[in-house]
């Protein structure tokens, strides 16, 4: 069994992978381990050593990383170890520091708050608003926006996600 | 005055401000053509009617006020004078919305002001953002519906107007 958090971390690392593969062809296994999950070269031998031993696997970049993360979600490496080496669990994080700063925040329009407590920058405001509007589906014309959604989107969403961590560190 | 009357003698009152703002005047008359879009004859009736009975400023709000204040008393028909401002555009909008939503199978926030409101591309960053500008909350959270919709178009005549013309109203 695993907790709630390590299923979304879980998720997080699998999406993670595949967008670190994306469009890039490779030649051997070992390759898409390192460019997948940023393992070294020596422990992604051990790994791909290990796999083998234990069964045949298709060699397509899904094969291997679908093998992976079958090694995580079974105990084979630490989720949270690999989370550390994608370089922290940065939903968490975002989340956090979010929370932090609403709590100095006195209210406005979405731009506002955007603004204020995401500190998106102007030239990105439009890009992140078309963006979350995209994300947020209703079968009729009902929708909120507010925290829960905009972080679920920033979640679906890898590199907007790096882009409001890199805000909140700098 | 009955509750529709109110919803009109409103929108009356800021469609004749927005109908001469920025706007300068010589003569009263011409303020009452302006804002009420009568015509001339009958702006000069009316004026003859205020001069007749009180002095009045020279002003475009001391005009709009007092032609107000004769609406509100009967003077002249509201539904008769906001024929002449073009009809009510937004409950004209409302009935056509609520038929294309029938048809409407849902998406996104784009989708519905594409789909159900007519809205071209170029005009889509500029409505989404005075859309979403004209909600305010002291939480981070905002209503996207109908309701908003309407009261954001109530409120901005340019964007009703821009809607009434997508609607080809």
């Amino acid at each position: 069994m695993i907790t709630e958090t390590e299923d979304r971390l879980l998720k997080y690392i699998e999406d993670r992978a595949r967008e670190n593969v994306k469009e890039k062809r490779f030649y051997k296994m070992t390759d898409v381990l390192e460019h997948a999950f940023w393992i070294s070269k020596e422990k992604s031998y051990e790994i791909l050593k290990n796999i083998m031993a234990r069964k045949n696997i298709g060699n397509s970049k899904n094969d291997i990383i679908n093998e992976y993360i079958d090694m995580l979600k079974k105990g084979y490496v630490s989720i949270q170890e690999q989370v550390e080496v994608f370089g922290g669990d940065k939903f968490s994080s975002i989340v956090n520091t979010a929370e932090k700063r609403f709590k100095k925040y006195k209210g406005g329009t979405f731009f506002d708050g955007l603004r204020e407590v995401y500190k998106i920058s102007d030239d990105d405001i439009m890009d992140v608003t078309e963006k979350y509007l995209k994300f947020l589906k209703s079968p009729s014309f009902v929708f909120r926006l507010d925290k829960e959604t905009f972080h679920k989107f920033l979640q679906s969403d890898l590199e907007e996600l790096d882009k409001q961590f890199d805000r909140f560190v700098n | 005055m009955a509750v529709g009357n109110q919803e009109l003698f409103k929108y009356i009152e800021k469609r004749a401000k927005y109908n001469v703002k920025d706007k300068k005047f010589f003569r009263n008359t011409d303020i009452l053509q302006e804002a009420f879009l009568i015509p001339e004859d009958r702006a000069y009736e009316i004026l003859k009617d205020i001069m007749s009975r009180k002095n009045i400023k020279n002003t475009k709000e001391a005009v709009i006020d007092e032609y107000m204040n004769m609406l509100g008393y009967g003077y002249a028909s509201l539904k008769e004078q906001v024929e002449l401002l073009g009809g009510h555009k937004l409950s004209a909008i409302k009935k056509e919305a609520e038929y294309k939503f029938r048809k409407f199978n849902g998406g996104t926030i784009i989708d519905v002001l594409k789909e159900v409101y007519n809205v071209e591309d170029e005009d889509m960053p500029s409505i989404i953002m005075r859309y979403m500008e004209s909600l305010t909350a002291e939480e981070f959270s905002f209503k996207v519906n109908i309701n908003t919709f309407n009261k954001f178009l109530e409120e901005n005549l340019d964007e009703l107007d821009k809607q009434a013309k997508r609607y080809g109203i």
